[in-house]
């Protein structure tokens, strides 16, 4: 299981990792198919989120268009992207810079 | 249709003829699309479902795009063909049984999948690819529109049952 970040212990991986050279991040989204109590399931499911860290990143995907849901080297970027096709989300990885 | 409910190990649900019939034919459309993408190119006018089943891991249309694709596609498409398997195989059992669907741990997560994939495969027949699309429907799209608001209500039931489980 994949490691579960919170929205702070995710701005201080940020933080650490810019330090560090630039990492990778995993974005979700927005799409008009996918229910958003399914979108919440697996962001819980998969990523190991609490229902309310889920249904916070499920909302900004709602609303904003888009949400990062980790941050992490290109090779894990590219495995959870990898897995959120296979459930069906849109998800890209990218460089936090770019 | 019965929405799903929890029976110790595994949930049930109960379906009409014709929603089995249904269902096991949205899968298989779902499996013949992913298994005949040999002529398909990526983001032409005929891959609008494989686009999306299939997205782009980068979305810069460039190298880095084909490159996943190569690398992930399989492996994807042989999920997908075998989650929408699981969907037909439970349907059909259920139907010579003429005992409700049962569907166990590994199974429930096929089933909600593929309802996924058969929503997005829908989505992009109806050219559904913005949040308010579906609101206004051609007269001739209106079956299929409701067919694609049944498929997520049986997801919904399923998510219901299946969110329990981790809290």
């Amino acid at each position: 299981m994949p490691k579960t970040l919170d929205a702070i212990d995710l701005d201080v991986e940020l933080d650490e990792r810019l330090s560090l050279g630039a990492p990778w991040i995993t974005l979700v989204w927005n799409d008009p198919v996918n229910l958003m109590s399914y979108v919440s399931y697996v962001f819980r499911s998969y990523f190991g989120f609490s229902k309310a860290e889920a249904e916070r990143r499920m909302l900004q995907v709602h609303t904003e268009g888009r949400a990062v849901v980790a941050t992490g080297t290109r090779e894990e970027m590219e495995r959870h992207v990898e897995a959120m096709h296979g459930f069906g989300l849109w998800a890209t990885l990218q460089r936090v810079d770019s | 249709m019965t929405p799903f409910t929890r029976e110790g190990d595994v949930i049930t649900a109960s379906f009409e003829h014709v929603e089995t019939d249904i269902l096991v034919k949205l899968a298989t459309d779902v499996q013949e699309l992913l298994t005949d993408t040999s002529g398909v190119e990526p983001h032409s006018p005929g891959s609008r479902a494989i686009d999306r089943l299939l997205p782009a891991a980068y979305g810069d249309g460039g190298e880095d795009d084909a490159e996943f694709r190569r690398f992930t596609s399989d492996g994807l498409i042989e999920g997908k063909v075998s989650n929408a398997q699981s969907v037909i195989d439970a349907l059909l059992s259920a139907r010579v049984s003429g005992n409700p669907v049962r569907l166990d741990a590994a199974a429930s997560q096929a089933w909600l999948r593929c309802l996924t994939d058969i929503r997005l495969t829908i989505a992009a027949d109806l050219g559904i690819e913005h949040d308010d699309d579906e609101l206004q429907p051609a007269d001739r799209d209106r079956y299929l529109l409701d067919v694609y608001r049944w498929v997520g209500f049986v997801q919904e039931t399923l998510i219901n049952t299946l969110e329990v489980e981790l809290s």
